[in-house]
């Protein structure tokens, strides 16, 4: 490209160069061609000076003697200044200034012969001198002029020359610019075309991560599901109470895991909006549920564990605690303490105080100690006259990357 | 088939642990563990031995491949019970274990463990009609035992 460019400026510098010496000549050829005419005129004005100067002696003015041998004198310089300048401009000029110089001298010479008599026999008339003279000075005059003419058109051809080279040349360093803004346009397109594919395999790579995760997920729930209706049978004797339980069971564990889709598998939804969806489908109408704490993300491997527990603690109130008269009031407080522990109580308020009355420990007990023992959590229940407090503790690992901001959730 | 085995049980989903154990139990086995994490259940094994194991690949972001390396090195067969789309994987990294994918029944899981018992079984016995057998009388000495 660049040597493409390099001789398209040389071609464009010798054509401008040769353009301009053209025009050069030409006006070299016309200024000489001036100055041999203004001497062929010179020369012609010197013999008509003559010419009237002598008529005037033939006519008796004496004076006039002084004009025509001044004339006289000027002729030889006159002639051999033009004879110079032909010479310079060619032989044919030359020539034919040698020609007009001889007659102009004839003439002269003839004019000196008799300055002041009848004019002398002479071979030729003066009419016909002059004649002679007036013709030479015009075939000099147009050879001059032809030469001057020959001149500008070559040089108007130069130019015109010069010109479409030029042209060329502009139109081919357009063609170039435009090439060149092409290969960029292209270049440039190529690479949004490479990152563009690059984002799509980013994307392509998560959402395959996503959809393992989530396929992964489903079959674990389906083993816990099964494990449910499996040891849930095993403890219940009576049919129906064994469906009611694991029916009961399984939809603690839809409704934790609902919490959690899309763009959410990893990190699940807060902490608040679990026991939301866990505890507040057992609250009986009339009672009441107060949920308070820190905005908690959970990691997904609590959801299983945590729903469950929470499960068998709210279908346990309703058997025996707060929820089983409808003005019971069930509170959650939650803190995340400074050791990466989350700090949960569960505190129920019965209706009507009275003794401790600790529920039967059913199946519903080791469900939740499994889930707790799962959870790497404790818990440690107490009853009192007003109902249950259980204090439960869920240590975090590093890895869960806990979220954990100022509003609280109520 | 199972009666009488001392059986591992690794499992992360602490319900599935207890429904395993319990199938484990009805069959005559009896259970190691239930463990939940891999570091427990390295811990266990390295105090008893076992006759065989069900393995949950994936526990709490650990994979349980460090035991499965550890009960291969002492011949002890094991069913990797796991909701992995890829056994090939684990079939070049363990090539004598069973993969049993989630979800399972607990029977079938038994039912393939019971095969991974039969496979190392015959394994030992192939092992004892080598040239080596005048050496190593040990499970001649414990079958008379």
């Amino acid at each position: 490209m660049l040597v493409v460019l390099a001789v398209l400026f040389a071609a464009g510098a010798l054509t401008v160069t040769r353009a301009f010496h053209a025009e050069n000549v030409a006006r070299q050829e016309m200024t000489e061609a001036r100055e041999a005419l203004s001497q062929v005129n010179d020369l012609m004005l010197i013999l008509y000076e003559a010419e009237s100067a002598q008529r005037s002696v033939l006519l008796g003015d004496p004076s006039a003697a002084d004009p025509f041998r001044a004339a006289e004198a000027a002729l030889p310089g006159a002639t051999a200044q033009m004879q110079a300048s032909l010479d310079r401009a060619g032989s044919d000029l030359s020539v034919q200034g040698r020609r007009l110089g001889a007659l102009a001298g004839e003439r002269m010479a003839d004019l000196s012969a008799s300055p002041a008599v009848v004019p002398a026999p002479t071979t030729a008339s003066p009419r016909t001198a002059m004649d002679d003279l007036r013709q030479a000075s015009a075939a000099i005059r147009r050879e001059e002029r032809a030469l001057m003419d020959a001149a500008y058109t070559r040089a108007d051809a130069e130019r015109l020359r010069a010109k479409r080279t030029l042209g060329m040349i502009g139109l081919t360093v357009l063609g170039l610019i435009v090439l060149a803004a092409m290969l960029a346009f292209r270049s440039a397109r190529a690479e949004s075309r490479l990152r563009y594919r690059r984002e799509i395999e980013v994307q392509r790579d998560r959402a395959e991560l996503v959809s393992h995760e989530l396929s992964h997920r489903v079959k674990n729930l389906f083993a816990v599901t099964m494990s449910i209706i499996s040891v849930t049978g095993r403890s219940e004797t009576d049919p129906k109470i064994a469906a009611k339980k694991t029916r009961s069971r399984i939809q603690a564990l839809a409704r934790a895991h609902e919490l959690s889709s899309g763009q959410n598998l990893m990190r699940t939804a807060p902490f608040g909006d679990l026991l939301e969806a866990v505890v507040r489908p057992y609250c009986p109408p009339g009672a009441t549920l107060r949920l308070s704490g820190a905005k908690l993300v959970l990691p997904a491997r609590l959801l299983t564990p945590m729903g469950l527990i929470f499960n068998e603690l709210a279908t346990n109130s309703v058997k025996y605690g707060a929820w089983s008269s409808p003005l019971g009031t069930l509170t959650v407080d939650w803190t995340f303490a400074s050791d990466e522990t989350l700090i949960v109580v569960w505190q129920e308020q019965l209706a009507e105080y009275g003794p401790p009355q600790p529920g039967r420990e059913g199946f519903g007990s080791t469900m939740i100690d499994l889930s707790l023992q799962q959870a790497k959590a404790t818990m440690k229940r107490r009853w009192g006259e007003q109902g249950l407090t259980a204090r439960l503790r869920f240590p975090f690992s590093g890895a869960d990357k806990v979220e954990v901001t100022a509003t609280g959730k109520d | 088939m199972l009666e009488g085995k001392k059986i591992m049980v690794v499992e992360d989903e602490a319900l599935l642990a207890l429904d395993l154990a319990m199938t484990m139990e009805d069959l005559g086995a009896a259970v190691v563990g239930p463990c939940y994490r891999l570091g427990a259940a390295l811990d266990l094994v390295r105090k008893m031995k076992v006759d065989g194991a069900i393995l949950d690949v994936d526990l709490n972001g650990e994979t349980v491949f460090p035991l499965a390396r550890y009960l291969d090195e002492q011949g002890v067969p094991f069913v990797f019970h796991t909701g992995r789309a890829d056994p090939a994987s684990l079939l070049e990294a363990f090539s004598r274990a069973r993969i049993c994918t989630k979800p399972s029944t607990p029977e079938r899981l038994a039912a393939c463990l019971a095969e991974a018992l039969a496979d190392a079984d015959r394994r030992s016995d192939n092992q004892n009609y080598a040239p080596a057998y005048a050496q190593d009388g040990s499970s001649e000495s414990s079958q008379q035992a």
